[in-house]
């Protein structure tokens, strides 16, 4: 009996898997590159971009952190000694985009939010093939874990383009993590 | 010299292993500061922390009939020192310890309570992260045994973490400070992992080991006889809570090479 409540206990926990991942990338339907740098860029509306360039260019920069606080993000607070641990991840990725860099991205709709998650973990991925350090692709893992949730409660957004937007960032970091977790087994 | 214990829950058995065997080895232990088991906002932070982990603590910990069944290396301690388990509130009406609940460990309750019954020494056995006016609320200061070698692992799931970059793993007794394990290192402890030996089976027996550390130290403190070296915060990383998935990968990697 006490098996029984404890594997239903644990089903009910289990986070998303590496093919749920995929199948949501899949349904995203990644375009090629060339396709992708188009959408991508060229065709966003004036109202998204100057949010992606900034975001873009503060993510570059490194949003002025330390790999420390990258890892920070997701665990705890931007004050942590001051104020209790009760944010979630996103609250804090934004709190830090507004601290640090006066950002002001994805506070009003959901949609911007994804966008934002999406964006960091691609540069998560990113910053674990430049450096190899472990601790970021966990953050990537817990960034896109979040992300993963929020896609599967979101169905639109009044515009196209953040949409496709979104889905191609999304896809390209769930299968960015597959593949470094797949290349981490093999290691 | 009178210490306080902070716990994480009523039932904890490391605290209670910790506190008697202070009281065995002569030290005044007059106050646990326990946190209230049901406060909402702390079920929150420590789902959100530990998912699975915590479901399965309180499975084992509290509901479970088998509890008793399975003995860990802090079983076998408390069966070579005579100890026997009873929740902390019948633990310290036994011996006239003040047993006291609060909402928050960090609320200014813990820290009044503390000034009140004038404590030197406070032995951190679980509870969360400690805040500014309990960290100035004793005269010596918050002792932790810190599962990793400092400064180099401070945070979360260093023994995996550590092992991973085939680094020494181990324990670390430091007094507590305003950031995470950034305390001053009073000593350090190498302890590796057995080749046959499974993480959980290592875990286990860092606990036993941890709170032997933890009373000697204390032991030490109250002799006057430690010499706490301040960290250098850049000499070290910090870690955090591993991915599940990640942790699933290292830890089967690790436990069959």
């Amino acid at each position: 009996m006490a098996g029984k409540i404890f594997r239903t206990l644990e089903k009910l926990d289990k986070g998303p898997t590496g093919e749920a991942f995929l199948r949501l990338a899949t349904r995203f339907n990644l375009p090629g590159p060339e396709e992708d740098q188009e959408r991508g860029s060229r065709k966003l509306t004036n109202s998204i971009w100057p949010h992606i360039e900034r975001l873009d260019q503060a993510l570059k920069d490194r949003l002025g952190m330390n790999p420390e606080d990258l890892h920070a993000l997701t665990d705890i607070g931007e004050e942590e000694v001051q104020k209790p641990l009760t944010c979630d991840v996103i609250e804090r990725l934004l709190r830090h985009y507004e601290v640090r860099k006066g950002l002001r991205i994805a506070q009003e709709t959901s949609s911007r939010r994804m966008l934002a998650l999406a964006s960091f973990a691609n540069f998560l991925c990113d910053e674990y093939r430049r450096g190899g350090d472990l601790r970021t692709l966990s953050t990537a893992l817990k960034v896109n874990e979040s992300l993963y949730k929020q896609l599967r409660r979101w169905r639109w957004s009044w515009n196209g383009d953040e949409t496709r937007e979104i889905q191609r960032l999304a896809a390209r970091a769930f299968v960015a993590q597959e593949q470094l977790l797949g290349a981490l087994k093999q290691k | 010299m009178k210490a306080a214990l902070l716990a994480p829950t009523p039932y904890s058995k490391y605290s209670l292993v910790v506190a008697e065997l202070l009281r065995l080895h002569g030290v005044h232990v007059c106050l646990f500061i326990v946190p209230n088991l049901f406060n909402l906002r702390r079920i929150k932070v420590t789902w959100r922390r530990e998912r699975i982990d915590l479901l399965r603590k309180i499975w084992t910990k509290i509901l479970s009939s088998k509890r008793d069944a399975i003995e860990t290396p802090l079983d076998q301690l408390m069966e070579s020192e005579g100890i026997s388990y009873r929740p902390l509130p019948s633990y310290c009406e036994q011996h006239g310890i003040h047993y006291h609940r609060v909402k928050d460990l960090n609320s200014r309750e813990s820290a009044n309570t503390i000034q009140q019954y004038e404590t030197d020494l406070i032995v951190f056995t679980g509870g969360g992260l400690i805040r500014q006016e309990l960290l100035e609320s004793t005269r010596i200061g918050i002792l932790n045994c810190h599962w990793g070698i400092l400064p180099e692992y401070r945070g979360m799931d260093t023994t995996i973490w550590a092992e991973w970059e085939q680094q020494p793993t181990g324990l670390s007794l430091h007094f507590m400070d305003y950031g995470v394990d950034t305390g001053p290192i009073i000593s350090t402890y190498p302890v590796a992992r057995g080749p046959e030996e499974s993480f959980e089976a290592f875990h286990g027996r860092l606990e036993a080991m941890s709170a032997e550390k933890i009373v000697s130290t204390a032991r030490l403190i109250c002799q006057g006889t430690v010499d706490p070296v301040p960290q250098k915060v850049t000499q070290g990383k910090q870690y955090y809570i591993m991915h599940d998935r990640l942790r699933e990968i290292l830890v089967d990697r690790l436990e069959n090479l």
